[in-house]
């Protein structure tokens, strides 16, 4: 087991290695001097630039370079911004956990939906039910997302104004933010009309959840239904019906965990097409996310920003990859199995 | 009688194709015996298990003259009464144990959930500890000497003969009168296959339960059932006490299976062969008409286009036109 771990450390490691690779590579790759491009600083004096130079390493070689680049990651100097002038980690903290906020409340409504639509279709495979479930699962699959996004906007915001069209929150509210989450930092702040502000969070938070929710929802609906379709068809499920156990009995006892461990795994997956529909969407919705931060930048050729995110966003959903695995392992006694030998 | 079958007759049905996979088949079974039920592979001894207890998938149709348990026509009862009878009276243990337990639940956890809620007296909160007991008792029961840590285990982590006892104890939970066991030793080993038989044998003397003991087997059927049916494509081909047709088989097939199998002192030759019958078994899509065995029966004539009707005399049923060992 721990022989396990070490191994799944190992593949962590090695692929944040690569990562670092790539983003210290970016810094030289982009046009611009590499001085600017790793500080982010774009108006210097002749001695701030010699200083910078030296700080860098920059006259040295690559594998200094590259070591004295780790050595500021790690310390959390990505240098600043072209376009505010910050510091690029203090950028992403503030938007990260917007980004962090949408995505887990899709991923949630994701889950909420998808594991018992596809387990009712795959239960009654083959009938009307599974049918309508499956075929307008494939149908969602295959729009678009800023598409869909964009009609969802149309009809629910411009032609029917029930909800707001973009943004977080009504301007008129003023949350302070301590911890970026928006519906905690409002129970935290001691504004008098908290239930206004809390419906209005809410309207915001609708449609860009639904949009984002749609596509992963639709690809679990799958899975799960072809995952509960194999274990409806192995002797165990046979012979539980013998039993004298219910229906529903057989399907919450046996199906529904046999069904969802092989998912888990794939969880990674689903969070990686998660994470680059929240840019889409988030650019849709003007929601102060990462996605919005990432392509802004993209459009301002704001290299050091770009540089960062692409380290950061892909080491995010690297640890979740290898953490989803491990949690796989930890409650699938199957592949404890095959673990052990 | 226990369970007295006549004339059950299972069709598949599918767009192309209309097959009796069982044509006329008839069983009867007293109460408290163990009886045999051989084919070989293909002969509908597992659809008959699974027509019994219901659990046949739409494509099949199941009809008979009759099928009674304990007087009562199961066939012409609802659905849910049908089931309600099966589940209280008849439990079923299947062939490859290990996979027909769930990989991700401990056995634990699988006996608790068969326990009677019914059968549980004590209040809530000592339901857990009640459940633990029962489940210990049923594990001794099948004589499973360290039940605590079965208790614990994953199926995969236990041998098969150990799955197949847990099933058995799983099956006998609710004391069901009838145990179908559908090949339940197959694929074992030797020691372990014994083992399994003399705990049917012991369950089926100490709780007065029958056991339907469904099998290729014939040395495990010779040793343990009291009566026997013998299948060939689904019809059934002569059915008796198990000493009776030893001794004196009507139909040419049993004897002929009873051939089969080599015996010590036999004054076997070195390389000779080994008594067969010539030919296979006819797959479903081109069975013969009427007595299936005809092409390969070395007594078949040409009334034999005809099925058979079933014959009872000495105690043993038989259908055949050409019966042997009638002169003595």
């Amino acid at each position: 087991m721990i022989v396990y771990f070490i191994r799944r450390f190992n593949l962590l490691v090695t692929t944040l290695f690569l990562l670092s690779l790539i983003s210290f590579s970016l810094a030289h790759l982009f046009p611009g001097d590499a001085a600017i491009n790793f500080s982010g600083q774009q108006s210097l004096t002749y001695q701030e630039y010699a200083k910078l130079t030296e700080e860098l390493a920059l006259n040295e070689s690559y594998f200094v370079q590259y070591i004295v680049y780790m050595q500021r990651v790690v310390q959390g100097d990505f240098g600043n911004s072209f376009s505010s002038d910050a510091s690029v980690l203090d950028d992403f903290m503030r938007v990260f956990p917007a980004s962090a906020e949408l995505s887990a409340y899709a991923l949630i409504l994701t889950a909420i939906v998808g594991l018992p639509l596809g387990l009712w279709a795959g239960v009654k495979r083959n009938s009307w039910i599974d049918k309508v479930i499956f075929s307008s699962a494939t149908i969602a699959n295959s729009i678009p997302i800023f598409w869909m996004g964009l009609l969802l906007m149309l009809l629910f915001s411009l032609n029917l104004a029930w909800l707001p069209i973009s943004g977080r929150l009504n301007l008129l509210y003023e949350v302070p933010s301590d911890t970026g989450i928006l519906l905690i930092d409002i129970a935290l702040s001691n504004l008098d009309n908290k239930y206004q502000i809390y419906q209005d969070a809410l309207r915001h938070l609708v449609l860009p959840t639904i949009t984002l929710a749609i596509l992963p929802t639709t690809i679990l609906i799958g899975m799960m239904r072809s995952s509960v379709i194999n274990v409806m068809a192995t002797p165990y499920i046979k012979a539980a019906k013998t039993k004298g156990l219910s229906t529903f009995q057989i399907i919450r006892k046996h199906v529904f965990r046999n069904a969802i461990l092989p998912i888990i795994p794939q969880f990674g997956l689903l969070f990686n097409t998660l994470m680059t529909s929240t840019m889409i969407t988030e650019f849709i919705f003007s929601w102060p996310g990462i996605g919005h931060w990432l392509i802004e930048a993209i459009y301002q050729r704001d290299y050091p920003v770009i540089q960062a995110a692409l380290l950061l966003v892909s080491s995010f959903m690297v640890v979740i990859n290898v953490l989803s695995d491990i949690v796989h392992t930890l409650l699938n006694p199957l592949v404890r199995k095959e673990i052990n030998g | 009688m226990l369970l007295d079958v006549r004339n059950l007759t299972v069709t598949l049905k599918t767009e192309n194709l209309e097959v009796n996979a069982i044509d006329k088949m008839s069983l009867s079974m007293r109460e408290g015996s163990i009886h045999g039920l051989v084919g070989e592979t293909g002969s509908g001894k597992s659809l008959f298990a699974r027509a019994l207890t219901a659990t046949l998938s739409d494509k099949w149709e199941v009809k008979a003259d009759r099928m009674f348990w304990q007087g009562q026509d199961l066939l012409r009862l609802s659905p849910e009464q049908r089931g309600q009878i099966i589940h209280r009276d008849i439990a079923m243990i299947f062939q490859e144990p290990g996979r027909c337990l769930d990989p991700t639940a401990t056995v634990g956890e699988q006996l608790s959930e068969v326990i009677p809620e019914a059968e549980c007296v004590s209040s809530f909160w000592q339901r857990k500890k009640e459940i633990y007991g029962k489940v210990s008792n049923l594990l001794k029961k099948v004589g499973i000497k360290h039940y605590q840590k079965c208790y614990e285990s994953y199926p995969h982590e236990l041998s098969e003969g150990l799955c197949q006892k847990v099933m058995i104890a799983m099956a006998i939970a609710r004391r069901p009168k009838l145990l179908v066991a559908d090949e339940p030793t197959d694929a074992m080993e030797s020691t372990t296959k014994i083992q399994i038989l003399r705990l049917l044998q012991k369950l089926n003397e100490s709780k007065n339960m029958s056991v339907l003991l469904i099998t290729h087997d014939l040395d495990s059927v010779t040793q343990y059932a009291d009566e026997m049916t013998i299948l060939y494509s689904g019809q059934s081909v002569e059915s008796g006490s198990v000493r009776d047709l030893l001794k004196h088989p009507f139909h040419p097939y049993t004897e002929i299976l009873f051939n089969t199998i080599p015996r010590l002192g036999d004054d076997l030759k070195p390389k000779s062969r080994l008594t067969t019958l010539q030919g296979s078994t006819p797959p479903l899509q081109h069975l013969p008409i009427g007595c299936r065995l005809g092409p390969r029966c070395p007594r078949a004539q040409k009334e034999c286009v005809i099925t058979p009707k079933s014959v009872k005399l000495k105690g043993h049923v038989f259908s055949c036109h050409y019966p042997i060992n009638l002169e003595r």
